[in-house]
Order: C-alpha cells, then structure tokens, then sequence
C-alpha cells in the first residue's frame, strides 16, 4: 500500500525529466497502470470483509500515525484513481502533447494522484487531512494551469479559497471527533448514539469540509469555474478524484454518525439541493465543459443524499452509482475535448456535425448518463428511487432531476446532429485519446447487464457503511412506482431536449438571475469585503510611524500583564533586608550611567555612559557566582562600544526632534513598562509554579558529560542544538552587515 | 538585594524603552543596547541570586559547592548575550545604511517606502 | 576630534599591539581548551581572538590586518558553521541520536588527552565568533574609514 502511495510521487519527480529528455508522455501512464495492477489482487481479500491495516509511527505526539486501511470503499476509489488515471495520462500526453509546460502539468497530475491514493488509503483522520489538503493544492496549480490567463488564476483561486477553507473547519471538526472517538483511525470508530452539542458541532464542521470538497450546495459555484483547467484535469478531478473526496468521507463517517439528525438532516438535505440545482443549471448551460460540470454537481448531489438517506437501497444506489458515474464523466469529458478539436467550439450551440465515431461514443456514455436500460447508471436511479419511497418531496426532486439530466444528455447527441453548420474536415484522434472513452463508456453500458460482477463489491460498500441486509442487483425489478417514474422521467427528458434550442434566450436570463444572486456573488462580496477591511485596518494601524507601532504594542502589553498579574496575584512582596553597601553602589553607579546615557546630548559621552552600564552589569554577574557571563560580557561590552564608535561616528549628533507632549506621553508610557517589570520580578522571585530542572544538569553534568564547568557543558553538549542554532544566527547577522555594507546598487 | 534589583531592573527597562520610543536613530540603537541588559538581567534576577557559588564542580569530588547558582539560566544569557551582540552590529549598520540612503536620522522621515 | 579611526601611527600602540597579538591569540586558545572545566569556552575565546583582531584593525587598518589574517573572515565564519556540523555526525555511525556526544580517550606519554566531538563543536562556535566578528568588523572598517 506505501508503493502505492509513493509510486504517484516518484512519477511526479520522474515526468518533467521524461519530458525535458523529449521521450513521449504516454509512457507515464504505466505508473498508475502498475498502482491499478499492485490494488487488483488485493480484491479477494477486501470482498472477504478483511481490513488491511498498517501502521507507521510519525508523530505519535499528537496522535499522528502513518495508519492505512484497504476496506472495500478505499479499493473501489484506488482501482478509480489509478484506472481512469492511466486513461488521463495516455489523453493528456497526445492532448497537451507540443505544450511548452508539459513537464509541469504531469508533474502536478501525478501529485494529485499521489494525495488521493493517499486520501483514500489513510486510516488516521489526521494523515487523512493532510492528503486532503494536498489535493487542494494541486488543483490549484491544475486550475491554473494556464497561468497567463486571468480567468484561470481566478477560478484556481477560488477553488483553492473554498476548498482550504472548508478545509480548516474540517480539520477542527476530526480532531474534536477524534477526541470525542479517543482514537484518530477511522477503523477504529463506533456508532455515537447519544447527542450533545459538542457531537452536533464536530459534524457541522466536518461537513463544511466535506461540502467544500464536493461541491455543495451553497458552495457549489466553485466546481463549475474550475473548468478553466485542460480537459484532462477536469475529467479527473471531476469525474474519479478531487470531488469525490467529500463524499468518500461522508461514506467513511456514515457508520459514526448515522444516529444523528443534524447529520443525516444535513447531509440528505444539502445533497437533495444540490442535486436539483445542478441538473436544473446543467439544463441551462451552453458551454459543453460547465454542462458536464453541473451534471456533476448534481451527481455528487445524489450521492450524498444517498448517504443522507443511509438505509439499504440508498447504500446499494450509492455504491453502483458511484461506480456508473466514474465512468461515464470520465469518458464524457474526454469526449468534450474531442469534440471541442473537431468542432472548434464547446458552445453547445454552435456545435458542428461530428464524425460517426464520435457520434457514438458520446453516445453511449449520454446513454450512462442519461441512466437508461441496460446502463449500471439505469439500477442505480432505480435503487434512488425506492430508496425514497414514502418521502414524496425527495422523490419528486429525484424525479425532476431525472428530467432534467435526460433532456441534458439527449441534448449532448442531437445537438450535432441537428446542426446546420458545414463539417470541418475530420481530422483522426490519436488511439491514446480513444482508449479512455471507449472503454469507459462501454462498461458503464455493459456492468448493468453484467451487475453481477459489481454485486460483491456493493454488497461489502454497503454493509460497511449502514447496511443490514442484501439486495440483488438488477436491471428488472418488477412494475413498481419507480419503474413508472423511470419511464415517465425519458419522455418528458426528450420532450424537453426536444425545445433545448428554443429555451437557450430564457436560459441566458435566468442564469444572469442565478449570477447576480447566488452564492458565487456572496463569495464575490465577501472577498472584496476581506480587502477593503484589510485596506482600511492597514492604514490606520501600519502607518509608518515606528515609534506609534511601539506606544500601541508596549502600551498594551503592560496593562495586559500588568492587569493579569494583579488579578491573579495582588501584589508582590518587597523586602529590602540584608543589603550590601557596595551592591547598593553597583546599582547606583549603574543608574547614573543610564540616566547620563538618556540625558547627555554628545554621542561620545553617551557611548560611553552605556559602556558603564555594561561593565556594571558584568559585575553583578562576576559578584552572583557567574564567572562565565562576567567574561563574556565585559568583552561583548568592549566590542560593542568599538562598534558603534566605528559607526556613529558617521551619523548626525543627538538631536531632540519630539515635542514635549510628545516627551511626556512616551515617559509615561515607559515608566509604565519598567514599573510593570519591576513587579513582575518580584513576583517570579516570590513565585515557583514549576520545578526547576536545572538540578539535572547539575547532576549530570560530569557522568553524562565529562565537564566540570556547567554552564559550558549546557552549552556545548546538553543544548549544543541551540547553539548551533545560535552560531547560524550570527552567521546570518555577519553576512547581512557584509551585504549591505559591500554589495550596494550604484545609484543608491 | 534582589527587590532592589527589580527595582533597578524597572529603571533600566523605562530608560530603554523611552529611547527607542525617540525620533533619533541614534537614541533607538541606544534604547537596544540597554534594552537587552535589562532583559539579561530580568532572566538572572528570577534565576535567584546567589553569591560565591558558582556552576563550577570541584576538581577532586566532582560535587558542585552548596546552594549552586541556576547554570541553566546562565547558559541562556550566555547565548543571549551574544545574539544581541549579532543583532546589534546588524541594526546598527542597517540604520547606518537607511541614514545614508534617505539623508535623514528622524524616524519619522523615514515612513515611505518609495522615495 | 578627527573624524573616524585611521590607523593610529602612535608609536607605543603599534608596537604594544604587536606584542600582545600573539599572546593575545594564545590566551584565548587557552580558554577554548580549558573551557569544559573551568570559566571559558568556545564563545569567550573567540571573543577574546576576536577582540586582539579588532584591536588590530584599528591601530595597523584593515589592509594589514586582513594580510595578518591571511584568510578571509568569511572563510573563518563558514569554517566554523562546518565545524559544529561535522560535531553532530559521529553520532549517527554509532546509531545514537543526532547530536549525541561521543568521545574518546588516549594515554599519551603517561597523560590522558580527551578528545570528543564536543571539544570538535565548541572549536566550531570559537571559529564562528572570530568569523562573525572579523566579518562585520573588516567590512565596517573598509567602507567607513578606507582601507588604508
């Protein structure tokens, strides 16, 4: 399982290094060829109902172990990724074949691939977040592929805005259900049945998460957007991978969280919208890549409610509807691309008469997507529908939604043929282009007369999610009230498809309505809100005066400490008992520099009353049985007053620019400080609210570290890693001085 | 002595701050300088003080003298010291060079970025 | 007061200076040794190298200083940045943490040498200091007064 994680990896290391070389990118596909070849054999296994686990420790600290789990779920989403992934790769390498950033797009896929293989596989929810956030990047950088264009960038941002920060709330929400759980690994987790609002608010978030990732309603309007990427992305992320994460983990959670109403609320809810809204906006769409993109909202709608609904039908629906619609929107978008090369649009419109052969492979995966006998998509809108017998307003949406997404496939095929326009010359797509769709399309077709060799995989999906008893899988069920409403949903579909042409001015209208009110707008407002309130708290809070920045940040330091200690532990004692006379003079002599330092209005002078202050200080360390501190800081003292006699030199005398308000607020604000020092000294010396662990350096210094002198072995043994750290630092500070001093532009 | 210390500690930190709060480049690289002492100090004061014990073992018994001063907290002004040596040198010369490009020593002159 | 430090032609500073540079240097190798047993350490001898070169710098300027030196400061600083991490290598042939302190004793002529990869890291930190200082110092020296 960890090779297959790693292979997309290594691919993506590999591929711009293939490409840079000139070899052709068509052999890249036998990286997830061999991912879908090294899960295969696994299959017997998972059908048996056995979990394989394994277990790495990475940060068992906070509860994050490299855990993975091949359950039949994961098995049937790996065999997705990596099957229709070789298809991708084999398009992509002859789609995108003479672009100039070839290298980069392949390497991005293939992280892609690699987060969701490992999203699928994880087993910790942590592990699980991490690939999941993994995947929000590379489509970022899939998106925005075509980084020179404007609209691209926009709509990888919002992808990446929507998704990250459903992200967040997803994170929160698995660690709380972690901690409610006491264990981070899915496999591990039982059914809560009692509720309280700490439950109720993990599933919120976790569902924020999952509805971002998927596309739902009313975060659906990113998905449609991201259609700015090549082809190839967006039959992967749309069709297997990105957005089927969402609803992989609901299916994940459904055993956890079945008992409770705001989940299957929600979930059944939110995906019952969606479902509807996409099928209706699929309706109305022209561009060929935002119709396949709405179907796939409305598809990624359905499965939800599915798991919303979470008895046995809807879980059978759900795993062979899962499957039909892989495959179909895989061959679709494909296809899309195919037609948009012959065509030379993607206007629905406007589409020329295709070629035969085109004609009938979008023909048969309209047939899929349509969900018409002998479909696998036909059983699962059957299994929808009895799945929701008894609830009429869900089986009307269903119903409607069938409506819609019919007339939207027939559309698909009789728009070329009705076209008027004259054929472009045919010009043939290469075989690697072909195999996808081909041979996607046809098992959509052909696993619905062969639902048998899907049978054991949904029988396992389905009890490991809710399910209690088997239900065949069948393309004849009997007369029943879905069978009807199956029926009746085709002739209404292709009376629509029928007016599709004459409905487009109403549908350019309404989708003006949906632009200005949607969720997309709210985004829209939200974003530039973000801005202008980052404008507005940048100019009054950064406006360039350091010394304002200062009074505001020491200001409200010291009353919140100063606030804080006094609550907390009234005042701090002070006794004056056992003075020494000549430790009396130290300070004074200490003080008097200071105060001379402040005072003296020569530089001179003024260096040197701070090269006091210093030596005093060393005494005192000298005096309080720290020789090593005395040392170092007479020589640092030395080597700073030789600094700044070097430098100063060259800068103007001291001079008094404020005003004596000005004075007067910044004395207050000072002393403020130093008062709220001075108490908070006395408070710690008062104070010990933990034990010291200096006493085992103490200790240890000799046997552990063969020195007498403490301090030097602390330093050099004990914590060398810090000091390291530290000499890196002055490494740093020495090279900076050299830079600015040496390196410097002519005309400054 | 040790609340005189904090009482002297107090002192060194208003001194400090009230002159980075100055216009005067000059004065801020002051307020610095003075600024770290005074934090040295706040790390060695809380540590206890403690006089004619220092973290030395002694040579023979490897035992360390009764009531042993903090070495840790010294080990950490030890480090600290020096850093604020780095950083000092850095500010100082970084000051040096902002006077040198802007031709002026307020602060306050020196708020737009673009000239 | 003349502006900036040129290089003093003062008589007894010259010659003082060339007196106590050697001993100087000697006094702060001294500290590094000893500074696992007794008040020194890496940090002090460099300081005090550092300083004896600072004091250079000013009475003979930064030409002659950086002949005396005969290597460049940022060589010294990079030197000893190697030096601390070459310190925390052994450790992982023996299979023990990063940084684990290893060390090893030789009788020589009847007495007993200690060496150890922390004596190795503290040569780095004292190599580091005189590189840091030395650097910023030349660099400070050359462009503010001129290398004389």
């Amino acid at each position: 399982m960890l090779l297959s994680i790693a292979l997309p990896f290594i691919a993506a290391v590999v591929a711009p290094l293939w490409i840079k070389k000139g070899w052709h990118g068509s052999w890249l596909a036998l990286f997830p060829l061999l991912i879908f070849c090294l899960t295969a054999p696994a299959l017997a296994d998972v059908l048996r109902g056995n979990e394989r686990i394994i277990q790495y420790s990475w940060v068992p600290s906070i509860g994050l172990n490299l855990a993975l789990h091949l359950d039949a779920l994961s098995w049937l989403m790996l065999s997705l990724i990596s099957g229709i992934g070789t298809a991708i790769v084999l398009y992509a390498s002859k789609y995108l074949e003479n672009h100039p950033d070839l290298g980069r797009f392949f390497l991005w896929l293939f992280v892609f691939m690699g987060a969701m293989v490992g999203l699928v596989l994880a087993d910790n929810i942590l592990l699980l977040f991490v690939f999941w956030e993994l995947t929000s990047i590379a489509s970022y950088m899939l998106i925005g592929f075509n980084h020179e264009s404007a609209k691209a960038r926009a709509s990888a941002l919002q992808g990446l805005l929507v998704t990250v920060g459903g992200g967040l709330a997803l994170l929160a929400g698995m660690i709380m259900l972690g901690y409610q759980q006491g264990t981070f690994l899915l496999s591990e987790m039982s059914l809560i049945a009692e509720s309280s609002n700490w439950i109720t608010a993990a599933i919120v978030l976790v569902l924020l998460g999952c509805f971002t990732k998927s596309a739902q309603f009313p975060f659906q309007f990113w998905l449609p957007n991201a259609m700015a990427a090549p082809t190839p992305v967006s039959a992967y992320l749309h069709s297997a991978t990105m957005v089927k994460a969402g609803v992989f983990l609901m299916a994940q959670l459904a055993p956890v969280f079945a008992e409770q109403i705001v989940w299957t609320t929600l979930v059944t809810g939110a995906g019952a919208i969606t479902m509807l809204l996409g099928a209706w906006l699929a309706f109305l769409a022209v561009d060929l890549k935002k119709i396949l993109a709405y179907t796939t909202v409305t598809a990624l709608g359905m499965l939800t409610m599915l798991i919303g609904i979470g008895s046995d039908y809807a879980n059978y629906a759900f795993a062979t509807f899962l499957i039909a619609h892989a495959l179909y929107k895989a061959s679709l978008f494909m296809l899309a691309g195919i037609i948009e090369h012959q065509s030379h649009t993607r206007n629905l419109r406007r589409v020329r008469p295709l070629p035969r052969s085109t004609l009938v492979v979008t023909g048969m995966a309209a047939w899929s997507l349509a969900g018409i006998v002998p479909a696998l998509g036909f059983i699962a809108k059957e299994l929808t529908l009895k799945a929701n017998t008894g609830d009429w307003l869900l089986t009307a949406m269903v119903f409607l939604t069938a409506v819609l997404t019919i007339a939207v496939a027939a559309s698909l095929v009789w728009q070329p043929l009705r076209s008027k326009s004259p054929a472009l010359p045919v010009h043939g797509e290469p075989w690697q282009q072909w195999v996808g769709p081909i041979v996607f399309s046809t098992l959509a077709l052909l696993l619905g007369v062969f639902a048998w060799v899907v049978q054991p995989l949904a029988d396992q999906i389905a009890s490991q999610m809710t399910g209690a008893k088997v239900i065949e899988l069948s393309l004849w069920y009997g007369f029943s009230q879905a069978l009807a409403l199956s029926g009746a949903s085709i002739v209404l579909g292709i009376l629509l498809a029928s007016v599709w042409q004459k409905t487009r001015v109403l549908a350019t209208r309404l989708r003006w309505l949906s632009r200005r009110f949607g969720s997309e707008k709210l985004y829209e407002l939200t974003l530039a809100g973000n801005l202008s309130f980052a404008d507005w708290q940048t100019r009054v809070l950064q406006n360039g005066y350091l010394g304002r920045y200062l009074v505001l940040i020491i200001a409200i330091t010291t009353i919140a400490i100063l606030s804080t200690l006094l609550v907390q532990y009234g005042w701090p004692g002070m006794s004056f008992d056992a003075l020494e006379s000549y430790e009396v003079g130290m300070l004074f002599v200490m003080l008097t520099a200071t105060l001379y330092a402040i005072a003296s209005k020569q530089r001179f002078a003024a260096i040197i009353a701070l090269g006091a202050v210093g030596f005093v200080v060393a005494l005192i360390f000298i005096h309080f049985s720290a020789p090593d501190l005395g040392i170092t800081q007479v020589l640092v003292e030395t080597l700073t007053v030789l600094l700044l006699v070097l430098v100063l030199i060259k800068l103007p005398g001291l001079k008094h620019y404020s005003t004596r308000l000005q004075r007067f607020v910044d004395a207050t604000v000072a002393a403020g400080f130093g008062f709220m020092m001075t108490l908070l000294v006395l408070a710690a010396q008062e104070n010990r609210w933990a034990e010291s662990i200096s006493h085992y350096f103490v200790e240890q210094s000799y046997p552990l570290g063969q020195g007498r002198n403490i301090v030097n072995v602390i330093l050099v043994d004990f914590r060398a890693l810090d000091t390291l750290g530290e000499i890196f630092v002055l490494a740093l500070a020495a090279l900076g001085v050299y830079s600015m001093i040496r390196l410097r532009r002519s005309r400054l | 002595m040790s609340a005189l210390m904090a009482v002297a500690i107090g002192i060194l930190f208003a001194a400090s701050i009230y002159m980075m709060l100055r216009r005067s480049i000059v004065k801020l690289v002051m307020g610095l300088i003075l600024l770290s002492n005074a934090a040295n100090l706040v790390i060695f004061t809380s540590a206890g003080l403690t006089s004619g014990a220092p973290p030395l073992l002694d040579a023979a018994t490897k035992q360390p003298p009764a009531g042993v001063a903090d070495p840790l907290a010294q080990a950490l002004i030890l480090t600290a010291i020096v850093i604020a040596f780095g950083v000092l040198a850095f500010s100082v010369v970084l000051i040096h060079r902002a006077n040198e490009v802007v031709q002026t020593d307020d602060l306050d002159q020196m708020k737009e970025t673009d000239q | 007061m003349k502006q900036g430090f040129a290089p003093s032609s003062g008589l007894i500073m010259r010659t003082a200076t060339v007196v106590i540079l050697p001993l100087q240097l000697l006094f702060s190798v001294f500290l590094l040794l000893r500074g696992h047993n007794e008040p020194g350490g890496g940090f002090i001898g460099g300081l005090v190298a550092a300083g004896a070169f600072s004091l250079y710098l000013i009475v003979f300027g930064a030409k002659a200083s950086r002949r005396l030196l005969k290597v460049d400061p940022k060589d010294i600083l990079a030197w000893g940045l190697i030096f601390g991490l070459i310190a925390t290598l052994p450790a992982l042939l023996f299979g023990q943490s990063f940084f684990t302190a290893q060390w090893l004793s030789l009788d020589l002529f009847g007495t007993t040498i200690k060496l150890s990869t922390v004596l190795v890291f503290d040569i780095g930190v004292y190599l580091a200091v005189i590189g840091t200082i030395t650097t910023m110092f030349f660099a400070l020296s050359e462009r503010l007064i001129g290398s004389q």
